[in-house]
């Protein structure tokens, strides 16, 4: 190391990298920001994936998921191909980029939206994608999926982030778009577990192994153009069986009764029986997800305790 | 903890001699802290001084009090008292003599002081040359502010 004289001025950047590395990490995005403008050196340390990469973890990991980022993804494709390519077409007048998309028309789904997309393509031609990705959220600008609990069933979403109320607004994933909430709060929101929007069935993998006691999630639509939302349920017993845990065969039948608590016993709304095997598109119900995490069910049944019909 | 550190069972002195000739005496206890110093000892067992010469002797005493009192109310006291220069000579101090505790609670004071602070603030008190061309600095200047419009400005 160099021998430090008394008579000359000490400078941030005489400091070992590594420790400069471990103040950065100790501030704020805006800090961030400010420190990217004191000089070129900083402004390249500032802007690393690695520093914005746990901001994003920090602040947006319980709504933003992996699908999302898939959907960050395109859009960092589309922005960062050279000017009148294919893909740079798919930028539309109002300067926004379109997401994936899925379904059948009608019934199509956009997978997200980012407004002003030309914002971001600085920053992505010179590869900083956590920076712009965590600007696009701050700003309201990506419009990203998650989803909405309600009462006792989520809604498939775009949400977009408003930073001076630190609120969402929510539109609906169909082609419409339209708004469907405003000043929702984060605790409202998860992001999507699965990949299967809301205009498209989910291909169940769980079917053979369900049995009575298994909590779900579960599509349901109003009707065939209504867009599908996620139920909270629990896999009951067939009302041949005596619910023994030792003589329970419901789990062999080809019958699959799905029970939504919220109702009363005796309510028609109560119980839902499906068959295991048929993959009925036409129908109101769709696929199933079977939950595994206890902090999932736990949420449900906190939401469950919140709701119960007397 | 609150603890002075108290004499091992071996109650060997060592000295630390800093870059400006300045002679310290500590424990041995207190001096292994000091990773660096503890990999020297290692390597000769026999030795009593011990030459840092990266550190002034001023700041070499700061580090070894901080060594000696260390504790939650310690630490959150010993970073005011500080200027920034002797801030950034510390830690380089607590870098070269491998002293986690130190480095932590230094690099946590800067990142306070930045706190809030306008990148010309931070230019004058950390001594860093804007190299940015004025074009580059035009546009700095106005970047990014769409993305943060709820936040005060400094």
């Amino acid at each position: 190391m160099k021998k430090i004289e008394t008579s000359s001025k000490i400078s941030l950047l005489n400091l070992p990298e590594s420790t400069l590395d471990v103040i950065l990490e100790l501030l704020s995005p805006i800090e961030l920001i400010n420190m990217s403008k004191v000089c070129t050196y900083l402004r390249g340390k500032c802007r690393s994936d690695h520093l914005w990469d746990n901001h994003m973890k920090h602040k947006w990991g319980r709504v933003f998921g992996h699908f999302a980022f898939k959907e960050w993804q395109w859009h960092v494709t589309i922005i960062t191909k050279e000017e009148g390519s294919v893909l740079n077409q798919q930028i539309n007048i109002l300067n926004g980029s379109l997401g994936s998309f899925s379904g059948s028309w009608p019934m199509l789904c956009v997978g997200s939206y980012l407004e002003e997309c030309h914002n971001f393509k600085s920053l992505l031609l010179a590869n900083h994608f956590m920076m712009a990705l965590y600007l696009s959220l701050e700003s309201g600008k990506f419009w990203f999926p998650a989803q909405l609990y309600r009462g006792l069933y989520v809604h498939d979403a775009l949400v977009s982030y408003n930073s001076i109320t630190d609120t969402f607004r929510a539109r609906t994933r169909s082609w419409n778009g339209r708004i469907v909430g405003n000043d929702i709060h984060w605790d409202k929101l998860r992001f999507s577990p699965v990949e299967t929007s809301s205009c498209v069935r989910h291909v169940s993998d769980c079917f053979q192994e369900l049995k009575p006691g298994d909590h779900i999630e579960i599509q349901w639509r109003g009707n065939t153009q209504a867009p599908y939302d996620w139920w909270y349920a629990v896999i009951g017993h067939l009302d041949s069986c005596n619910e023994n845990e030792n003589y329970c065969l419901c789990q062999n039948s080809e019958t699959l009764v799905v029970e939504f608590k919220q109702y009363p016993q005796r309510s028609s709304m109560r119980k839902a029986k499906l068959t295991r095997h048929t993959e009925d598109s036409a129908g109101n119900y769709g696929g199933i997800r079977k939950l595994h995490s206890q902090e999932e069910i736990q949420k449900w049944n906190e939401l469950l305790d919140h709701q119960r019909y007397i | 903890m609150a603890e002075e550190k108290s004499q091992a069972s071996s109650s060997k002195m060592l000295t630390l001699k800093a870059s400006d000739g300045v002679l310290f005496e500590v424990e041995l206890n207190i001096a292994k802290e000091m990773k660096t110093v503890q990999a020297y000892i290692d390597d000769c067992e026999d030795i009593e001084t011990i030459p840092i010469p990266n550190v002034l002797g001023k700041h070499l005493a700061i580090v070894i009090e901080y060594i000696k009192k260390t504790n939650e109310e310690y630490d959150a006291e010993f970073e005011k008292q500080w200027n920034m220069d002797d801030l950034q000579l510390l830690l380089l101090a607590a870098n070269y003599l491998n002293i986690s505790g130190l480095q932590e609670c230094l690099c946590k004071a800067i990142a306070k002081r930045i706190e809030n602070k306008s990148p010309e603030y931070v230019r004058k008190v950390f001594n860093i040359e804007n190299d940015h061309s004025p074009e580059e600095e035009a546009k700095l200047r106005k970047e990014y502010k769409w993305a943060f419009e709820g936040v005060d400005k400094d």
